[in-house]
């Protein structure tokens, strides 16, 4: 009885050793991307995002009230978050304070300006611009080159 | 003791074989969808026999369907673009992506061959949702000033596996930036 026992213990800990681990959605290690100064390629009507980086240069805090650009119909601030049933959306984001000096990063996976309703198809190569509307710095022009 | 180890040794390997858990079988499902080139396709029927790598998207979502499409794009190219394998991105917006919307979509990654893209019927492809136990939710309704509707959605950050008898053994995260280099690990255990 008692070798019985001493096989199945030791046999339980290689058999746990071995097993697969189950991969599940961790939070952990999730989006760790850093901020590349680009537009994503998409078709005519699609939808894109843009990525780029804003610094309050001033001395007081800044409001982002909204953005604009000419190459979509919609633009707007989105930020992708995890909601509490673990899915993934997207909320659109108004109003984001900017500390002096502070800079906003503009990433995949989190805060992103989305161009929606496209007028023409970006490819790579292209460059456009999107214009930040700010309550003290006026309007910011953000030049970014197309690209996945 | 020693006829109790011959006995035990079989379950030692078979837990340290290659053979991983199943997590759930779609072989008994049947899908009828279309490809990015409006082509017929029976999912998964028609891709057994080539293990599957399997991710959910939406193409109005820039962001972390981004992402997720970028891994898949990353595992294909780190396993050499095996010929066993095939990669598939399904919509979970049947409406707004038609198989034209998928091929533009593959189209701005640089997605050429090997790789399937999937929509249909809103009823078959919802169906094929709930059996990968993939949840989307439209959370967000904007309406434009010209009068065009905008909708987003919530929806599952996934990335599985099914084996060659279209068996899920494997699932992750599908946006996580680790996801690729482990999906080849195990893809390259039980190959």
């Amino acid at each position: 009885m008692r070798n019985l026992l001493v096989s199945l213990l030791v046999c339980g800990i290689l058999v746990s050793a071995c097993k697969t681990e189950q991969k599940s959605e961790s939070e952990s290690d999730s989006i760790e991307t850093k901020a590349q100064q680009r537009v994503r390629p998409a078709a005519a009507g699609g939808t894109s995002a843009a990525y780029f980086t804003y610094t309050n240069t001033l001395s007081e805090s800044d409001t982002i009230l909204g953005v604009t650009s000419r190459i979509a119909a919609v633009t707007q601030v989105h930020e992708t978050y995890k909601t509490e049933d673990g899915m993934m959306g997207m909320r659109h984001k108004t109003d984001l304070t900017v500390q002096p000096k502070e800079t906003m990063v503009f990433e995949q996976g989190g805060l992103h300006v989305m161009l929606m309703q496209l007028n023409n198809e970006l490819s790579e190569g292209d460059s456009i611009s999107v214009t930040l509307q700010l309550s003290k710095a006026g309007e910011v022009e953000i030049k970014l080159p197309v690209k996945n | 003791m020693k006829k109790l180890l011959i006995f035990l040794l079989p379950v030692f390997f078979y837990a340290c074989g290659n053979s991983p858990e199943v997590i759930d079988d779609m072989g008994d499902a049947s899908f009828q969808l279309l490809d990015q080139d409006s082509t017929d396709i029976t999912f998964p029927d028609d891709l057994q026999g080539k293990y599957v790598v399997m991710g959910f998207i939406y193409t109005n979502c820039p962001d972390i369907c981004s992402l997720i499409t970028q891994n898949l794009m990353k595992i294909q190219k780190d396993l050499n673009f095996p010929e066993d394998v095939e990669f598939v991105a399904a919509t979970f917006d049947p409406v707004r992506d038609t198989p034209t919307t998928l091929k533009n979509y593959a189209n701005s990654f640089g997605i050429d061959e090997g790789f399937t893209f999937l929509t249909g019927d809103s009823t078959q492809v919802f169906a094929l949702m709930d059996s990968a136990r993939v949840r989307s939710q439209v959370s967000m309704t904007q309406t434009t000033e010209d009068g065009r509707e905008l909708y987003f959605i919530n929806h599952s950050d996934k990335i599985m596996v099914l084996d060659k008898q279209s068996r899920v053994i494997f699932e992750y995260g599908g946006s996580q930036k680790v996801v690729p280099s482990i999906v080849v690990e195990d893809l390259n255990k039980v190959r």
